[in-house]
């Protein structure tokens, strides 16, 4: 073990138990590690800012609330915390306010939040960009706007304009073919290539 | 059970982002203890998914903390300060500290509560607002179907009223004794309706067709749709000088002849 992951091991044994004393210390060092990476999917779910800092202030007071019921035997804390956010991001979306006033402004300036980036510009890693590319263009499309530039499966539908069944098929289609590569290459590349596929599983929201 | 199948099912990846049911997910966390190959692959898959949220992390804006720590204290009533801390020895000035250190501790502790309850009460209201809007948005849309279809009703009731009808009632056939159905029909306004009065719903694939006698021939008067519980009538084409009306069932999209076999009721007109 390196370590790095040695380091994010002991800071995940702390954190847990700080939770199973309830003691308030937890949240800082919670904030301070893992604020960025729950803010980021909260933002993707729900574009409006000011909707997006409630819906983080709720999440933290959730994982607060429930620190003790968190079972280490069924997985990390960041998953667990990741979880609580998405849910959280996703009944905000659901609620009435939200329909009216916040889903009206996203309509009109769609992922304004997601900047315009291509495959190019995050690939560095040459053996993930070539399995990529050795992809069909409708997957490749697809990966594209789902993992290098954070769309929903929704967004897709919109941003494409093909119906969102066949966005899903598509998205079930490129992760049977990334499993496949995955087989097949397998080495340095595979932590990517797994992280996009739980992209694609992640976007159906 | 085939490891590989398993992995590759998906199942894992919509387990670890809490996608699953209950049931699912207790199945899942069983396959996990008996198979180390499952175990293997579920943390792979949770720090793929790390460094798919680390790809998208956003700072949040300034004072996101500050007021999150705030909203977490709020739900903790007692939070862990240095309050009871050892009292101090006996001191060189006898005045008696604890007297005024209760009250502002009394102070303390009561302003705490309001600010609780206050912050309790905000959100009580904060969703209460919520949830009568929602109530509200859909009684809103209730009622303009309620509106829809009194508008609807108060026009065919019109029509009903006028001198100028005339009512044909088909009744059933032996294929379907109990069933009838009504044509008004007006010469003056050239308008006809359809009332389907009783007439069994047509099994997948079928429609019903609507057909007038004229000089003894039938002509097409367009296919309908029976629907349970249906208090409307339809406007249907108007016909000159029926003879007599007639309902068959057909094939979906109706046919170009009568099939006088399915003929489920007929109606002459009084002459």
């Amino acid at each position: 073990m390196n370590n790095y992951l040695k380091k994010k091991k002991s800071l995940e044994t702390e954190i847990v138990d700080l939770f199973a004393k309830g003691d308030e210390r937890a949240i800082p060092l919670v904030y301070k590690n893992y604020s960025a990476n729950l803010y980021g999917i909260i933002s993707q779910i729900v574009t409006q800012e000011e909707l997006a800092k409630e819906v983080l202030q709720d999440t933290f007071i959730k994982i607060w609330k429930n620190a003790k019921s968190y079972d280490q035997n069924k997985g990390r804390i960041f998953t667990w915390m990741l979880n609580i956010a998405r849910r959280s991001a996703i009944d905000a979306t659901r609620t009435a306010a939200y329909k009216k006033g916040y889903k009206t402004d996203s309509m009109d300036a769609p992922n304004y939040h997601k900047e315009a980036a291509t495959t190019e510009m995050y690939v560095e890693d040459s053996g993930l960009k070539k399995i990529i590319n050795s992809l069909d263009d409708k997957y490749r499309e697809i990966i594209d706007l789902i993992y290098f530039k954070g769309y929903t499966h929704r967004d897709v539908e919109k941003e494409l304009d093909i119906p969102l069944g066949t966005v899903k098929s598509r998205v079930r289609s490129a992760i049977k073919q990334l499993r496949e590569k995955l087989k097949e290459e397998g080495g340095d590349s595979s932590i990517q290539l797994k992280s996009i596929i739980a992209a694609l599983v992640i976007s159906s929201i | 059970m085939n490891t590989t199948e398993y992995i590759e099912s998906g199942i894992l990846e919509a387990y670890a982002l809490g996608m699953l049911s209950h049931q699912e997910s207790l199945e899942v966390e069983a396959h996990r203890r008996e198979h180390s190959g499952i175990h293997t692959e579920l943390l792979g898959i949770e720090e793929a998914i790390e460094v798919y949220a680390t790809r998208y992390a956003k700072i949040p804006p300034v004072g996101m903390e500050a007021s999150i720590m705030e909203a977490i204290r709020a739900i903790n009533p007692t939070p862990k300060t240095d309050v009871s801390s050892p009292t101090p020895g006996p001191s060189a000035n006898s005045f008696n500290w604890k007297l005024p250190l209760g009250v502002l501790l009394f102070g303390l502790l009561g302003s705490l509560a309001f600010a609780f309850t206050n912050f309790q009460n905000k959100n009580k209201l904060a969703d209460r607002v919520e949830q009568q809007n929602t109530e509200m948005a859909t009684q809103k849309s209730e009622c303009d179907d309620v509106k829809a279809e009194n508008t609807s009703l108060e026009q065919q009731l019109l029509f009903l009223r006028s001198t100028d009808n005339q009512t044909i009632r088909m009744n059933g056939t032996d294929k379907a004794p109990e069933a009838f159905a009504t044509i008004y029909w007006n010469q003056k306004n050239n308008e006809s309706y359809l009332d389907v009065n009783s007439l069994p719903i047509p099994p997948a694939g079928k429609q019903y067709q609507l057909w007038a006698i004229v000089d003894g021939k039938p002509v097409d008067m367009k296919v309908f749709d029976v629907v349970a519980d249906n208090n409307q009538l339809q406007k249907v084409e108007f016909i000159e000088k029926p003879q007599a009306f007639a309902v068959t069932l057909e094939d979906a999209g109706g046919s170009p002849e009568p099939t006088m076999e399915e003929m489920y009721v007929i109606g002459e007109v009084a002459s």
